[in-house]
C-alpha cells in the first residue's frame, strides 16, 4: 500500500503473503506477546506452556542473563541481581523516585561516566535534516536516567527492559518460525514522552522494529471493541503492577476515538504489596530487614494479596536470616482497609478524565477492567460503585492489552484488518509547554489533543545580528516550569543575522502518532531552515551516543551496513514501482512537462545509485525523488479523498 | 494552495452546522489519511499522511466547538478576534461582577454557588451561540459577530475558572 499507487487502505500490495507482526504488553510485573493468526488474535506460549513472562531479569555474571520464571525464583536469594519492576524506572531519574523505590534497588545517578549503553542504536542515522527524532530519554537537568548496579556492572532501565523484549522476540520467532516485520509495544497511556522514548529505545536495542507505541487501555479497548462490536462511550480502568490509567473512548462505526486519558504512572499493584509489607513490619515489630528478608516478605505480601482474591483469609510465613519467624494471618477485611486509600487515589483521575471528556458518569455505557490488580474484589467493587454498573470482564484482564496490540500490529504490517476496517484515534496524555519569562510554562499543545497534532509558534530575536536562540520544552499541567517535567532544551542555530526583532522564526512542534515530539524551525522572511541542536534534559548528548555506538556495536557494524543497504534498496524499489504504477494509471495528467523531466532525471539517478550499492547515495536519491513526488502524490490523493467523500471508493482510481 | 477547513470536509462555510455531518466527514477523512494507513508506505506518503492527519484533526476540533468555529469563519472573512478591545464598558462591568461572584464562591468553598454560577454563564454562552448564527449566517454582520465572540471568549475563560475551582473542591 503506498500513496502513489493508491490502493485500498489496509490492504497489502502482495495480498497472499501474511506479514508477521507481534503485539507486546511490556508490563511491570509480567509481559506477554501476542499475534494474529488466521484472523484471530492469540497470546503465544513459551516452551513450557506459560503465557505470562515475569518481567524479571537476572544477571548471572560474565554477561549471562536469565529472564522470566527462573529470574523471579532467584529474587529472594539474589535481590540486587534479579531485577524486577524495571518499568517503574523507565525514563526516570533519582529525584523522581520514592524512598521505597530507592530501597528496592542499588541505584546510581545516570550522569556517572563509563556506562555501556547501546540504547541509541541507529539514532544518528534516523535524525532527519532540519528536524529531529524527538528528544532522547533523560530527566531533570544535569541528571540522567538512573542506573542499577548489577554483577555485570551498571545497567540502565532501557537495557534491562531490552532483555525482557529480547526474550519475547525470541519466543515469538520460535513460535512463528518466520521473520518479524515489527512489533507494537504498549505503554501506559499516562507515560510521558521520556518514558515513551525510553521504551522505544529498549525495543530497538532488543532488535525489534517498532511499528507503533500503543496506549495500554486503548489496546484493551481494541481487543474488546473488535470482539464485541460495541458502540458508544466506554471507560477502561487499567490498574497494572506499577501504573494506573483511565481512558475514556467513543467507539462509533469502526473508529476508536480516545476522548481523554488520565492516571498515575507511579501507582499500581506493587503499592498494594508494599502496604501489606508495611503491615507485616508493624505486626512483627520489625524495623529495617535485610534486602533478602525484604524480598521474602514482599513475596509473602504479594502471595497473601493474590490469595485473598478468592479466599477470605491468607497465611503468611517466612523464616528470616536473623532466625526470626514471621507467621501471620491477613484477613480480607484488613487488606480492604489497607487498600482503601490506594483505591481512592485511582478515583481522582477517573473524575478528571470524565471532566476532560465533557461527560458525566451516566453517559458511560461500559467499563472495561484491565491489569492484574483489577482482580482484587475491593477494586472491582469500587469501580462498580463509581460507575453504577458492573464492569465488563469478557476478555481476560491479563491478556486484553497484548491481544489489542497484536491486532494493531497485524494491521500496521499491511495485512487485511481483522474484524473489518477500523481506525484508532489516540490522544497526548500530558500538555506540552514552553518555558517563558519568570519560569512559567506556556501551553503549546493541550493534553488530550487528538494525535497527530502540531502547533506553530513565532519567535523573534532581541539583539541585532542574533543567530541562535534556545527553547525549553516541558510536559505537565502545572503553571511553573519547576513543577513540570523537563523534556529537552532546543537550540536554534543558523538564524540569518538581521536587526533585532526583524527575524520571524516559526517553530513547529509536531507530535506524531506515537506521542513523540519533533521540532522544526524556519525563518519566515528568508525561508532559511534553522538548525536545531537538542540538549535532552536527561539522557546523553549526540557525541556520547556516537561513542557508545562505536563501543557496543563494533562487531555489528558490518552487518548493520549490509542491512541498511538492503533496506534502502527495498525502499527504493518500492518507490520506483509505485511511481511507475501511478504513472501507468493516470499519473501523466497530474504532471507538467517540467515536472516530468525532473522526475525522470531523479528516477535515472536513483537507478544508477542502486546499481552501485551505495547506501547513502541511494538514500539521497530516494529523498530527492520523494520530494519531487510529494506534490504530485498530494494532488492525486486530495482528489481521491474528495471522491471518497462523495461516496466513491478509492480503489476506483488505482 | 490552502483549502479551508470547511472545504476539506465538503461542508458549507456556515456557523449553523450539523455536528453529525461534521463527525461523519471527519471520520471518512481520518480513515483515509491517518499515518496508521501508511505504516508500510514510502517516506513521502508517510510525511503526507502525518501532515494531512494533523490538518484533519485541527480542522475537526476547530469546527466542532461553536466558539472556535465562529472565530475561524470570521478569520476567513478577514476579521481578527481575541484582542478584547471591542468589549463595551457595560459588558466589562458585567464580567467583573461575575468574576467577583466566582471569587466569593471559591473562598467560601460553596459548591452550590459555583454550580449556579456555571449554569448562569453557560446560559449566556447559549444566547451568544444563537446570536452568532444570525450575525454570521443571516446578516453577515461581522462587526457584531466579532463583539459576540469577544464576549464569549471572556465567558469561556470564566467557565474554565469555575470548573477548576470546582475540581479543586471535589478532589
Amino acid at each position: 500500500m503506498s500513496l502513489l499507487s493508491i490502493s485500498e487502505p489496509g490492504h497489502s500490495e502482495a495480498p497472499h503473503q501474511h506479514r508477521l507482526a507481534i503485539g507486546i504488553d511490556l508490563g511491570t510485573t509480567n509481559s506477554l506477546v501476542a499475534v494474529v493468526r488466521n484472523g484471530m488474535p492469540m497470546v503465544l506460549h513459551d516452551e513450557d506452556g506459560f503465557k505470562l513472562l515475569p518481567s524479571v531479569v537476572h544477571y548471572l555474571g560474565e554477561g549471562r542473563v536469565v529472564v522470566g520464571h527462573a529470574a523471579k525464583a532467584a529474587q529472594a536469594s539474589d535481590p540486587f541481581n534479579a531485577v524486577a519492576s524495571i518499568k517503574r524506572l523507565m525514563g526516570r531519574g533519582m529525584a523522581d523516585l520514592s524512598d521505597a523505590q530507592r530501597l528496592a534497588y542499588r541505584l546510581h545517578h545516570g550522569s556517572h561516566g563509563g556506562i555501556q549503553n547501546g540504547s541509541h542504536a541507529g539514532l544518528p542515522a534516523e535524525t532527519k535534516q532540519g528536524s529531529l527524532e524527538g528528544p532522547k530519554p533523560g530527566l531533570a537537568v544535569g541528571e540522567g536516567m538512573v542506573r542499577l548496579e548489577t554483577r555485570d556492572g551498571l545497567r540502565s532501565p532501557v537495557e534491562i527492559s531490552a532483555e525482557i523484549l529480547k526474550a519475547l522476540r525470541l519466543q515469538a520467532e520460535r513460535a512463528l518460525g518466520g521473520e518479524l516485520v515489527g512489533a507494537v509495544i504498549t505503554v501506559p497511556a499516562y507515560f510521558d514522552e521520556a518514558q515513551r522514548q525510553a521504551t522505544k529505545d529498549a525495543a530497538r536495542l532488543a532488535g525489534l522494529n517498532v511499528l507503533r507505541l500503543l496506549n495500554e487501555p486503548t489496546a484493551a479497548a481494541v481487543a474488546h471493541g473488535i470482539e464485541g462490536k460495541g458502540e458508544g462511550v466506554f471507560a477502561v480502568y487499567d490498574l497494572g503492577g506499577g501504573t494506573f490509567d483511565i481512558s475514556v473512548l467513543r467507539l462509533s462505526r469502526g473508529v476508536f476515538e480516545v476522548l481523554s486519558v488520565n492516571g498515575d504512572s507511579a501507582l499500581g499493584g506493587d503499592d498494594f504489596d508494599l502496604a501489606v509489607y508495611h503491615w507485616i513490619l508493624g505486626q512483627s515489630k520489625l524495623a529495617e530487614p535485610s534486602p533478602a528478608d525484604r524480598c521474602r516478605l514482599m513475596q509473602q505480601a504479594r502471595q497473601a494479596k493474590e490469595c485473598l482474591t478468592t479466599h477470605v483469609e491468607a497465611d503468611l510465613f517466612a523464616r528470616l536470616n536473623t532466625g526470626l519467624i514471621v507467621n501471620l494471618t491477613l484477613t480480607r477485611e484488613t487488606l480492604d482497609a489497607l487498600s482503601a486509600p490506594l483505591i481512592a487515589k485511582t478515583l481522582i483521575p477517573v473524575r478528571k478524565a470524565l471532566r476532560d471528556a465533557g461527560l458525566v458518569i451516566d453517559e458511560v455505557q461500559g467499563v472495561v477492567l484491565v491489569g492484574g490488580a483489577t482482580r482484587m474484589p475491593a477494586v472491582q467493587r469500587a469501580v462498580a460503585d463509581c460507575f453504577g454498573r458492573a464492569p465488563l470482564t469478557d476478555i481476560h484482564p491479563d491478556e486484553a492489552v497484548a491481544l489489542g496490540a497484536a491486532i494493531q500490529a497485524d494491521s500496521l504490517a499491511g495485512n487485511h484488518q481483522a474484524g473489518g476496517e477500523w481506525l484508532l484515534l489516540d490522544v497526548i496524555p500530558l500538555s506540552l509547554g514552553l518555558e517563558t519569562m519568570g519560569g512559567l510554562s506556556e501551553n503549546i499543545i493541550p493534553r488530550n489533543s487528538t494525535l497527530p497534532v502540531a502547533r506553530a509558534q513565532d519567535f523573534t530575536t532581541f539583539k541585532d545580528g542574533q543567530t541562535a536562540m534556545s527553547l525549553h520544552v516541558v510536559q505537565g499541567e502545572r503553571d511553573r516550569v519547576a513543577d513540570c517535567r523537563s523534556l529537552a532544551r532546543f537550540e536554534l542555530r543558523g538564524i540569518p543575522p538581521m536587526a533585532a526583532g526583524a527575524a520571524r522564526i516559526r517553530v513547529t512542534f509536531q507530535v506524531d502518532a506515537d506521542g513523540l515530539l519533533n521540532v522544526s524551525a524556519r525563518e519566515q522572511s528568508t525561508g532559511i531552515e534553522a538548525g536545531i541542536v537538542v540538549k535532552p534534559s536527561y539522557g546523553l548528548g549526540d557525541a556520547k551516543i556516537a561513542a557508545m555506538l562505536q563501543d557496543s556495536h563494533r562487531h555489528a557494524e558490518r552487518d548493520a551496513n549490509l542491512r541498511a543497504l538492503g533496506e534502502q534498496r527495498l525502499e527504493a524499489e518500492r518507490l520506483l514501482e509505485s511511481i511507475a504504477s501511478a504513472r501507468r494509471a493516470d499519473g501523466e495528467e497530474w504532471l507538467s512537462a517540467e515536472e516530468r523531466v525532473d522526475l525522470e532525471m531523479a528516477v535515472a539517478r536513483l537507478k544508477l545509485a542502486m546499481g552501485q550499492d551505495d547506501t547513502s547515495e541511494i538514500r539521497n536519491a530516494s529523498d530527492t525523488l520523494n520530494r519531487l513526488c510529494t506534490p504530485f502524490a498530494s494532488r492525486r490523493m486530495d482528489k481521491a479523498i474528495h471522491q471518497a467523500l462523495r461516496g466513491r471508493e478509492l480503489i476506483d482510481f488505482a | 494552495m490552502q483549502t479551508s477547513y470547511f472545504a476539506l470536509f465538503q461542508l458549507e462555510p456556515r456557523f449553523a452546522l450539523g455536528i453529525g455531518d461534521l463527525e461523519t466527514a471527519y471520520r471518512t477523512v481520518a480513515s483515509r489519511v491517518h499515518p496508521d494507513r501508511f505504516a508500510q508506505a514510502e517516506a513521502s506518503s508517510q510525511r503526507w499522511a502525518l501532515e494531512s492527519a494533523t490538518t484533519a484533526n485541527e480542522a475537526y476540533h476547530t469546527l466542532r466547538k461553536p466558539l472556535t468555529r465562529a472565530r475561524y469563519l470570521l478569520e476567513m472573512r478577514g476579521v481578527e478576534t481575541g484582542r478584547a478591545s471591542t468589549l463595551s464598558p457595560a459588558m466589562l462591568m458585567e464580567q467583573m461582577d461575575l468574576r467577583e461572584s466566582l471569587e466569593d464562591a471559591r473562598e467560601s468553598r460553596n459548591v452550590r454557588a459555583l454550580d449556579a454560577l456555571a449554569a448562569l454563564v453557560k446560559s449566556r454562552a447559549a444566547v451568544l451561540k444563537g446570536l452568532l448564527e444570525i450575525q454570521i449566517d443571516t446578516h453577515r454582520d461581522d462587526t457584531g459577530a466579532a463583539r459576540s465572540v469577544e464576549e464569549w471568549l471572556y465567558i469561556e475563560k470564566l467557565i474554565t475558572n469555575i470548573e477548576n475551582a470546582r475540581a479543586l473542591l471535589e478532589d
